[in-house]
């Protein structure tokens, strides 16, 4: 992130000991998240027998790929990397695009607005429950349809209202000047207030890609079919069978799998993409930044 | 002032000039109207007995029968009460520390520790706390980590997990372990946008770093902060079910039963009554959606944007 | 056990070693394909290229579909299923028996379709399972049967007996250590008094070298806290009443939680937990916590609910994690007996049912039956041979007149290896299944090498000649429908957080508890005399 520290260019280059004491505070709290991560990984790297003697192991001792394996062996696991894909692909466009066009129209004082807004904030609070959604759901036609993952997300009101506190924070002579040369609302939607709204977008897009990634309540819901489960329907099922394997320990094809082994390597390969994911990310929280003073 | 007459004229005439957002808006109202709206009838479950195969409507009228069993049970306040307190302690001591955080990245000027840093703090928030659970035990349990070292230091043993007293802090603690740098993002995204020019001219008015921070920094992006506060506000009796669930126990029932712990534990090993988890859903949405409009007034009283 | 049958119903529909069950069938019934739907764990293995599912498929005219759910979602989707009219053909549910009145309600309402009167073309399904089980009985209503039960085994096969005494919440424990500090009694017979006092020298003398604090004197499963503390079940048979709510004194039903023995059993329960001797962060150990320190050598007596699989698991792990040779592994998962103060042994029957099969009333006769004749095929013994192992011949055959798995062993852990055709797994819902431990291909390693078998039999025989003192299930209460009853259970779930409560919360003092604890039965006493009322209204005779 390419913030205060390079725009500041007049400022002095040189590190300066508060530099230091802030490094220091962000990497002894990094620390503090990172050892329970770490015993994670290397009980998702060792054997039973190793976890069982040290409960909180610092080394995988021995080495073992089993419980790798005992999540990858598994076909769907990679079928379902394919459909959360697929779902993040489609879902991602279409939740910033409800969400950032409702966002913006709540922007505009004009009537019906305001109606809008309690109407949103109502359903943040009160649903109708399982059984009227699932029947929706069938009239819908999308039992067993992988725009089942998608559609019902749509745009959630936690994101517009925060998109369009951020909208009101673009000073109104960007857009009034546009509008004096002609250009309708539409085209400043899209020309002058997505453009310069990118750290959010990207912000609010992350918040919706992960949503979809860590989709499995409507696959649990509505799809019957294999080859459409979403990888982390997948890898829930996987923790699952595990979990009755508990009792008794052994898997009869030879190799020791034991529960907190697929745990953790379930968990860390659902954590692992977003988060090596996000540093790329982080470059385009600088860009779009404008001239104007932009208060928020 | 203007009488209602043009004042209705004029917003007719509003409307006309920007007919365009009613287009725009259209697909996202559509979505709400579809999956919101159309199974909003379900409501009515809290004042209906459930029975299979008839319509909502021709379910027997109960009235508020679920609503006063509800309130008439104190363990059902108990559970009010806690979830109350462990919510106003997570706003007061956990809401801060993203915001904290969001500052501390955008002010270090080590890039490499900074995207480190951030990138290790947002982990935790993708673990569930099912696996939390077994990670905290290791480290807080009587024979945890933790006591480990208490042990070298020659200090007493502590059962920090089964203690009344600490549980709830402990229920901060981890919760802020977990969500803090993920939470923070969007105050980062926040920073990014801050103008400048701002921090030269301050600069030039002869103010340190702390200062700009404080002076420059935090009041830009005062305005996410509300909004996220209010928000937090209209969840307060949301109280995490799954953390709580994962790490409480017998000896600290009387602290850390929450509403929805709560319902767990009095469904369990019965017929599922759909009347009475619809009513508490009802009674809950009422009171959050209260709070929620009550912090959102008083925030634009205060001169900030509120939520709408 | 339940990790077995995965995906048994699958299983059980994909194979079909040719029982003729057509016969009877008119030539175009039996020859009308028919797709049988029914939920399952794991849609995700391919069952195509299963040799044994072809073969049914082939054999029986039959094709599947199946419905994904999983053990968490499980009552969930079986409620939507329901109400959605979406529910698959078969359908396998999660079953218990305070699910009765969930039950009554589908079948008053038409939700579920009844299996025919008449089963005498099914003749494995009628005589190795149905009429072998107590719990067909019950779960037939107005004379008709609505589900099929998946009877619990663990020594079956069609022919054999079912022996599940044993499985009950049980202790096992350090014979070595017993020995070691001279606490050892013969047979491994204990009354509750002594086992708790060996669970506390266990944990002050640490016999195992764990180095000081570190013996955990007595551990459980983390559902034993919460389910009735089952060791201190064992001692006090009045506070077995507790799990079951309600049982006769005297000829009339009384709530359990009100009977004397329950005051004696939480203050055994209270007494074992403030002087240390039950594990201090029982309370919040989740899952098989405690069972893994046991392996680690750290706990002197562990409850559980032990079988055979368990045993054996518990056998190889402390000989792996310990380095101990068999017979140390022997002295070290000692199973133990609790004699009660009547003189008999405790021992807490298991249900004979695990989850049961409900049928959707959009199912015809033709697909009923032809889901029967799949049953009745998998419950003969070929049946449950050919689901575990392939079919005859390639998965296991007769040697003389037992049956032999074919598959090759893997030579590190003696387990079957299962070839691609195999696809493993094969689900629960089948009404039969056999457990791993019974044949899969450590049998060997647990008859001869870790003599599990030895330990087992022993234990389960010394039970059996003791159980004159033991309450029976009362299926009566258990299976029970009536307004208040459906209502309020048996109150279990309040039970259980007074006396956790008592125990645990801090603030009643030892000697108060009798006065705490009666009084709280006086303020649930009203609602509870509602539910008693019906109870004994309905008894018949």
């Amino acid at each position: 992130m390419n913030t205060a520290a390079q725009t500041r260019s007049w400022r002095s280059q040189k590190a300066t000991w508060g530099d230091v004491l802030i490094a220091a505070a962000l990497l002894s709290a990094s620390l503090l998240v990172l050892f329970p991560i770490y015993n994670l990984l290397v009980i998702s790297l060792t054997t039973e027998v190793a976890v069982i003697r040290t409960p909180v192991i610092l080394f995988p001792a021995p080495f073992s790929l089993d419980s790798y394996w005992a999540v990858f062996r598994n076909p769907l696991v990679m079928n379902g990397i394919l459909v959360t894909f697929l779902i993040m692909a489609v879902g991602v466009p279409y939740s910033l695009f409800l969400s950032t066009s409702m966002a913006f129209g709540l922007t505009k004082n004009i009537p019906g607005m305001k109606l809008a807004a309690i109407l949103l904030i109502v359903t943040l609070y009160f649903s109708g429950g399982l059984i009227p959604y699932y029947l929706l759901m069938k009239k819908l036609g999308l039992i067993n349809n992988v725009l089942a993952m998608i559609l019902p997300y749509g745009a959630s009101v936690f994101d517009i209202i925060i998109l369009r506190n951020f909208f009101l924070s673009i000073p109104k002579e960007m857009e009034e000047s546009a509008t004096m040369d002609g250009a309708g609302d539409i085209m400043v939607y899209a020309r002058i207030l997505l453009p310069m709204s990118t750290p959010i977008l990207v912000t609010i897009g992350l918040f919706i890609a992960v949503a979809y990634w860590n989709e499995w309540w409507n696959c649990l819901l509505f799809i019957s079919d294999s080859r459409k489960q979403s990888l982390q329907y997948v890898l829930r099922s996987i923790l699952m069978e595990v979990n009755q394997l508990q009792a008794v320990g052994d898997d009869t094809t030879g190799r020791i799998l034991y529960s907190e082994g697929i745990k953790s390597a379930v968990v860390l390969v659902t954590a692992l993409p977003v988060v090596i994911l996000y540093p790329f990310l982080q470059k385009y929280f600088v860009r779009g930044l404008s001239s104007g003073a932009l208060k928020f | 002032m203007k009488s209602s007459h043009s004042r209705f004229q004029t917003a007719i005439a509003n409307a006309r000039k920007h007919y365009p957002i009613y287009i725009l808006v259209l697909p996202a109202l559509a979505f709400f109207i579809v999956f919101k709206y159309f199974p909003m009838y379900g409501i009515q479950l809290a004042f209906r007995e459930f029975r299979l195969y008839t319509p909502y409507h021709q379910m027997p009228w109960l009235g508020l029968e679920k609503f006063t069993a509800l309130v008439a049970e104190p363990e059902f306040w108990s559970a009010f009460r806690n979830t109350v307190i462990i919510s106003l302690y997570q706003l007061l001591f956990g809401f801060p520390v993203p915001v904290l955080l969001a500052l501390l990245f955008s002010e270090i000027r080590f890039h490499g520790i900074q995207r480190f840093t951030q990138t290790v703090l947002t982990f935790p928030h993708f673990l569930s706390w099912v696996i939390l659970s077994g990670v905290f035990f290791n480290v807080l349990g009587s024979s945890g980590f933790l006591n480990n070292l208490l042990e070298v230091m020659k200090l007493p043993r502590q059962n920090f997990l089964m203690n009344p007293k600490t549980f709830r802090s402990l229920l901060v603690l981890t919760n802020v372990w977990k969500e803090a740098g993920w939470d923070s993002i969007i105050y980062i995204a926040a920073i990014m946008g801050v103008d400048t020019e701002m921090y030269e001219a301050a600069a030039m008015d002869g103010a340190g770093r702390i200062r700009q921070s404080l002076h420059i920094t935090l009041p830009s992006i005062m305005g996410i902060v509300v909004v996220m506060f209010i928000l937090r506000v209209g969840n307060i009796l949301n109280y995490n079910f799954q953390q709580v669930f994962m790490l409480y126990s017998a000896p600290v029932y009387g602290v850390a039963d929450v509403i929805e712990t709560y319902i767990y534990r009095i469904t369990f090993a019965k017929a599922p009554d759909y009347s009475f988890s619809t009513a508490v859903g009802v009674f809950k949405g009422v009171i959050d959606m209260f709070l929620l409009l009550f912090a959102n007034t008083v925030a634009k009283r205060l001169g900030y944007r509120g939520i709408y | 056990m339940k990790r077995s049958i995965a995906c048994v119903l699958f299983l059980f529909l994909a194979f079909g070693t040719g029982f003729a069950a057509g016969k009877t069938e008119t030539a175009s019934a039996q020859s009308r394909k028919v797709t049988i739907s029914m939920n399952i764990l794991n849609t995700s293995l391919d069952y195509e290229k299963d040799d044994v599912y072809r073969f049914v498929k082939e054999k029986f005219n039959v094709d599947f579909k199946f419905y994904q759910y999983s053990s968490s979602d499980w009552k969930e989707k079986v409620q939507i299923w329901i109400a959605s009219g979406d529910m698959p053909k078969a359908m396998a549910w999660d079953f218990k028996a305070y699910d009765m009145p969930q039950y009554t309600q589908w079948v008053k309402q038409g939700a579920i379709r009844a299996l025919p009167t008449d089963l005498g073309k099914y003749p494995n399904v009628k005589n190795n399972i149905l009429d072998k089980m107590t719990t067909d009985d019950l779960l037939t209503v107005d004379g008709k049967r609505y589900a099929l039960p998946r009877i619990r085994d663990y020594y079956y096969l069609p022919g054999e007996e079912l022996e599940y005494v044993w499985e009950a919440g049980h202790m096992m424990y350090r014979r070595d250590w017993a020995k070691k500090l001279g606490l050892y009694k013969p047979n491994d017979v204990y009354t509750w008094d002594e086992a708790m006092a060996m669970a506390k020298a266990f944990m002050q003398k640490d016999p195992g070298n764990n180095g000081a604090g570190k013996t955990i004197g007595y551990g459980m499963v983390d559902w034993g806290l919460g389910q009735g503390f089952a060791g201190v079940v064992q001692n006090y048979p009045d506070y077995v009443g507790y799990r079951e709510g309600y049982f006769k004194v005297n000829g009339k039903y009384e709530w359990s939680a009100g009977q004397p023995g329950m005051i004696d059993g939480i203050k055994a329960f209270r007494k074992i937990a403030d002087d240390g001797t039950l594990w201090k962060d029982q309370p919040i150990a989740k899952g098989n916590a405690a069972l893994d320190r046991y392996y680690a050598g750290e706990v002197g007596l562990c409850m559980q609910y032990w079988n055979i699989g368990r045993v054996m698991g518990a056998r190889q792990k402390m000989i792996a994690v310990l380095g101990l040779n068999v017979e140390q592994a022997r002295d070290a998962t000692a199973l133990m007996h609790i004699q009660m103060k009547n003189g008999s042994l405790f021992a807490l029957p298991v249900e004979d049912y695990w989850s049961v099969l409900v049928f959707s009333p959009k199912m015809d006769d033709v697909e009923m039956d032809r889901f029967l004749q799949v049953a009745n095929w998998s419950a003969s013994t070929e049946g449950c041979l050919s689901v575990k192992y392939g079919p005859k011949g390639k998965g296991w055959d007769y040697v003389g007149n037992t049956p032999k798995a074919l598959l090759a062993v893997n030579p590190g852990t003696r387990a079957f290896i299962y070839p691609d055709s195999i696809v493993a797994g094969w689900g629960t819902f089948l009404p039969i299944t056999s457990d791993d431990s019974i044949l899969n291909g450590r049998l060997e390693v647990a008859r001869q090498e870790l003599k599990v078998y030895e330990d087992t039999d022993a234990f389960s025989n010394l039970y059996k000649g003791n159980l004159k003192g033991n309450k029976p299930f009362d299926n009566y209460t258990r299976f029970f429908s009536g307004p208040n009853f459906n209502k309020y259970g048996n109150f279990a779930s309040d039970v259980n957080a007074k006396v956790l409560e008592i125990v645990y919360g801090g603030k009643v003092p030892a000697d108060r508890i009798e006065k705490a604890w009666t009084d709280w039965v006086a303020s649930k006493m009203p609602q509870v005399q509602l539910v008693l009322d019906e109870l004994n209204a309905g008894i018949k005779k």
